[in-house]
């Protein structure tokens, strides 16, 4: 009955394009209720002990923050210093699009923020320069996924905040991974740059060590929002939530004396991150109220008996819940997907006696995956509208598609070699 | 008149909202001051967790009514773009339905819950902060959610593409 309940609610809520919270809480509702002898006040009661949690109040700073290096224009100032270190190798300018999404991931936690930040500057400036619009687009889409991978990770903040499980350890992890895809994206283009149609100018400029400091000159405050963001998390000094209030101070600093900031465009930083918090805010409301529900009334254990039954094995489950994270990631945004499906998944996987720090990486990726997979793949919608529809959502999809393959890929290999996200926990 | 109670009400989302981005810029500060003090003077701020936290509930809370009358909450819409324009509006009124169904049932809950907390005048473990001002943004926030779908009838707010409020 429960099972009914849940589905039925889920997908009549859903398909009515009702807000996604009211949704989801709805339906927690009506199982808390109807399932569960009335008990709707530990709705309240869930929704208060979470959302006065100090952990998850990092969520808001890390969008602050993104906002806040958006609104203050680093992301051109970074483009063009990073941009002399790859004029000479294959693919040339599209790996910049690769490093600088990689170092503004290491400082914003947000996969779409990555994305339009260094998407409106990169996109015009290589298109200007004969680089093939798709490509360019594609490797933009695929960069930003690493926002959301390279610590400091909304994902990550939210999946260890909301399962419990360290967020320290979560951002340790999640090192490795971001710095192997990141290559693995840089050898594509490598190899792309060197079979089929041409995809960059030639090159004439001469590069010399003098252009490489002056661009290194460039981008020096750089490290120092990194060390405030992850050194005073990796060396102990600060909790995730502190590093994050640190973080926003020292954006807000650099982008007043070394970006564009005016107090004006800060004031509207924090009005516009207020607006994207407070979206995820009402969606992780619904979650906890079904997520109450449905620990409450036992249906994740129901859900691994059940699936057990078919005789699957750990492997087997997990495959299907990859299929299930690839499907799903098709018409939900990134964030969406992770809070609603939580409160199955994660009892699941780590009953099966899959490690909860390896999940949450892997649960990242599946997410970054649906970044950009059409039709709803918000980096694919963001990039496509900073080419002013140059490049449609089709192309841009297409141009994404080796890109999403490595990122599967990158599951795959996780899944075959977990010490790749395990073995840096363990020092 | 109505247009009047209107303009009323979406003034009063948006004075809400306004409070919850002050929220949220107060809770940046006091962390950061806290872990300046933690860290660097070694006198940690005894109340900065728990009015963080308190601050954070309220900067989600504040915001709800102003995000829902710019339409900016995430819905899935890609199967009712494909529906018939009839079936589309039926289920959009459900969406309104489902909307109104969790408000007024989370307004409901929350006021129970803040008159039960006035009722013992509980305070928080380690700073004494009373609890039920805190407590009354939630059932506040719900009604004034309530009052902005209504503002709208029977169709759900939908984003303005002409308003540019997001660089994202």
């Amino acid at each position: 009955m429960s099972w009914l309940l849940l589905s039925g609610s889920l997908v009549l809520f859903l398909t009515s394009g009702a807000i996604l919270g009211s949704a989801l809480g709805l339906t927690g509702i009506f199982l808390l209720h109807f399932q569960a002898n009335g008990a709707t006040p530990l709705a309240i009661n869930a929704t208060w002990n979470m959302l006065t949690d100090f952990t998850l109040s990092a969520v808001p700073l890390f969008i602050f923050l993104g906002e806040i290096l958006l609104a203050s224009g680093v992301s051109k100032r970074v483009y063009n210093g990073l941009t002399p270190l790859f004029a000479r190798i294959p693919g040339q300018l599209l790996h910049t699009n690769i490093a600088v999404c990689t170092l503004f991931g290491a400082v914003s936690g947000s996969s779409t923020s990555t994305a339009a930040a260094i998407g409106a500057v990169g996109y015009p400036e290589l298109k200007n320069r004969g680089y093939n619009p798709s490509v360019v687009v594609g490797t933009l889409a695929a960069g930003g996924t690493l926002g959301l991978l390279i610590p400091p990770s909304l994902a990550l903040i939210i999946y260890g905040a909301t399962q419990n499980v360290s967020i320290g350890k979560l951002f340790i992890a999640g090192m490795l991974p971001g710095l192997l895809i990141a290559l693995a994206f840089s050898t594509w283009i490598i190899i792309r740059s060197k079979i089929g149609e041409p995809v960059t100018p030639t090159f004439k400029e001469r590069v010399t060590r003098r252009h490489l400091l002056n661009g290194l000159k460039e981008i020096w405050p750089l490290p120092i929002l990194i060390f405030f963001v992850l050194g005073t998390i990796y060396m102990g000094i600060a909790t995730p939530t502190e590093s994050a209030a640190l973080g926003v101070v020292a954006s807000i600093v650099l982008g007043l004396t070394w970006g564009d900031l005016t107090l004006k465009r800060l004031w509207l930083a924090f009005k516009h991150a207020s607006i994207m918090f407070t979206a995820i805010g009402m969606i992780l409301i619904g979650t906890v109220i079904l997520s109450q529900a449905v620990s409450l009334l036992g249906i994740p254990r129901a859900a691994v008996e059940t699936i057990g039954n078919f005789g699957l094995g750990p492997y087997g489950i997990l495959l299907m819940i990859v299929i299930i994270y690839i499907v799903l990631g098709c018409f939900f945004d990134g964030i969406s997907l992770l809070l609603m499906t939580l409160p199955i998944t994660f009892p699941m996987i780590t009953s099966l006696g899959f490690d909860p720090i390896w999940f949450g990486i892997i649960v990242t990726l599946l997410i970054e995956i649906g970044m950009i997979t059409p039709p709803v793949g918000l980096n694919l919608f963001v990039l496509s509208s900073i080419s002013k529809n140059e490049v449609d959502l089709t192309a841009a999809a297409k141009a994404s598609l080796p890109y999403w393959l490595i990122l599967l890929g990158a599951v795959g290999t996780f899944t075959l070699f977990p010490n790749i996200i395990l073995w840096f926990t363990h020092y | 008149m109505i247009e009047k109670i209107n303009r009323g009400i979406h003034k009063a989302a948006y004075g809400s909202f306004l409070l919850g981005v002050v929220s949220g810029i107060s809770m940046t500060a006091l962390i950061f001051i806290s872990t300046l003090m933690r860290y660097l003077g070694g006198r940690p701020l005894r109340f900065s967790d728990e009015l963080a936290g308190l601050l954070f509930l309220s900067l989600t809370f504040l915001c709800l009514p102003h995000v829902l009358n710019q339409g900016r909450h995430i819905r899935i819409e890609i199967l009712i773009n494909f529906m018939p324009l009839g079936i589309a509006k039926v289920m959009d009124f459900i969406g309104v339905i489902t909307l109104l169904t969790f408000c007024s049932i989370f307004a409901y809950e929350s006021w129970n819950f803040m008159n039960f907390s006035f009722s013992l005048n509980s305070r928080t473990d380690i700073s004494g902060i009373l609890l039920w001002p805190w407590m009354a943004i939630m059932p506040l926030s719900m009604v004034l959610c309530m009052l902005v779908q209504i503002t709208h009838g029977l169709k759900q707010p939908a984003a303005d593409a002409n308003v540019t409020e997001d660089v994202i």
